[in-house]
């Protein structure tokens, strides 16, 4: 206790008056990030209710109850994380702005990337942000996750990195196809889950039999009514193939 | 989708093309959307989820992924939507008739 109190009086003088409740109790961060998550959360099941209940297209247009403004809560737990970045309540807060997308903003991405690259860097909780920037124009992202692949100990952390930087050079080039490779396979051979790895095969697939030029592989299966149908039934003529669903 | 969709195979009728879809619905819901959404085109029953076999075989995670196929079942476009769509299409059946 005395060198917790004496920790405080130091955190005090330095960063200033304001910011000493925060600098002083461990939780008190994370019991901000949980009112403000649980917050979001209750109002966007209270607008899932208010839809779920409407009867008409007009009164789902006009629900009493707006869906939460996803930006706007970030924009609180970002506030919220620069007050004390090291706390862990502050790294479930950069977390939770990267899940819902907030780390894709212009402006808070790379405030996000940057506390998290300096403060949190050996977390186990990195594995997310990683799988979320395969995505995204965000060029911060690229540099992220070279430095979460090098000095991140969590073999599923360096494993999810490496799977988004290869995705992220595919996107950036049909060309980049030879470098991206390199990434997948150190998924598969060094580090990575055994989803991850699995991911990783199947990128390397798509590179080598689905990149255009290439002889789409064979499809056989069934229709809805049973019916065995083959994909090299239509050799002949021009196909769209359709991967879809209702949602 | 499906407009767009049903107004292709209405446009391109009796030429050689077909578009077949690869479906993550379960059956109950894909026999609903069949009949409701007028579907005319044929579909792969892929198991019910997106985890299905084609799917997965396929590396496929955004859904639609479309691909465009010529008469000899070389990939050669991938993910064009709309009018993008409608233009792979017409330039593979043009190049077809070419080689005719």
């Amino acid at each position: 206790m005395k060198r917790l109190l004496c920790f405080s009086c130091f955190l005090a003088g330095f960063i200033g008056a304001s910011t000493l409740q925060a600098a002083t109790s461990e939780g008190k961060l994370s019991a901000d990030y949980e009112k403000l998550s649980k917050e979001f959360d209750e109002k966007r099941q209270a607008y899932f209710k208010a839809y779920e209940n409407a009867k008409t297209d007009q009164e789902r247009e006009n629900l009493p109850v707006k869906y939460p403004d996803s930006r706007e809560y970030a924009k609180k737990l970002l506030a919220m994380a620069e007050q004390n970045p090291a706390d862990p309540g502050a790294l479930d807060a950069l977390v939770w702005i990267v899940q819902n997308g907030g780390v894709y903003d212009r402006e808070t991405g790379p405030k996000v990337l940057a506390l998290l690259k300096e403060h949190h860097l050996q977390s186990e909780k990195l594995k997310d942000v990683c799988g979320r920037l395969a995505y995204g124009s965000l060029k911060e992202s690229h540099d992220f996750l070279q430095t979460a692949l090098e000095k991140n100990p969590h073999d599923d952390v360096k494993g999810a990195a490496a799977l988004a930087l290869g995705r992220r050079l595919l996107q950036d080039s049909s060309k980049n196809g030879a470098e991206a490779e390199k990434y997948f396979n150190l998924v598969i051979d060094k580090h990575g889950s055994k989803s991850q790895k699995k991911a990783a095969r199947g990128e390397l697939f798509e590179l080598h039999h689905l990149a255009i030029g290439k002889v789409a592989p064979e499809i056989e299966g069934q229709d809805v009514d049973g019916d065995k149908f083959k994909l090299s039934d239509y050799r002949g003529k021009v196909v769209v193939l359709d991967f879809w669903g209702d949602w | 989708m499906y407009p767009h969709e049903r107004s292709l195979v209405k446009r391109l009728e009796g030429k050689p093309f077909a578009l077949l879809g690869i479906n993550s619905d379960p059956k109950d819901k894909l026999r609903q959307v069949l009949k409701k959404e007028n579907i005319t085109w044929r579909s792969w029953w892929d198991g019910g989820n997106t985890d299905g076999p084609i799917a997965t075989a396929w590396n496929v995670s955004g859904w639609p992924t479309i691909y465009v196929l010529d008469h000899k079942g070389v990939i050669r476009y991938k993910g064009p939507r709309e009018k993008a769509l409608d233009k792979a299409v017409d330039t593979l059946l043009a190049e077809l008739e070419k080689e005719k």
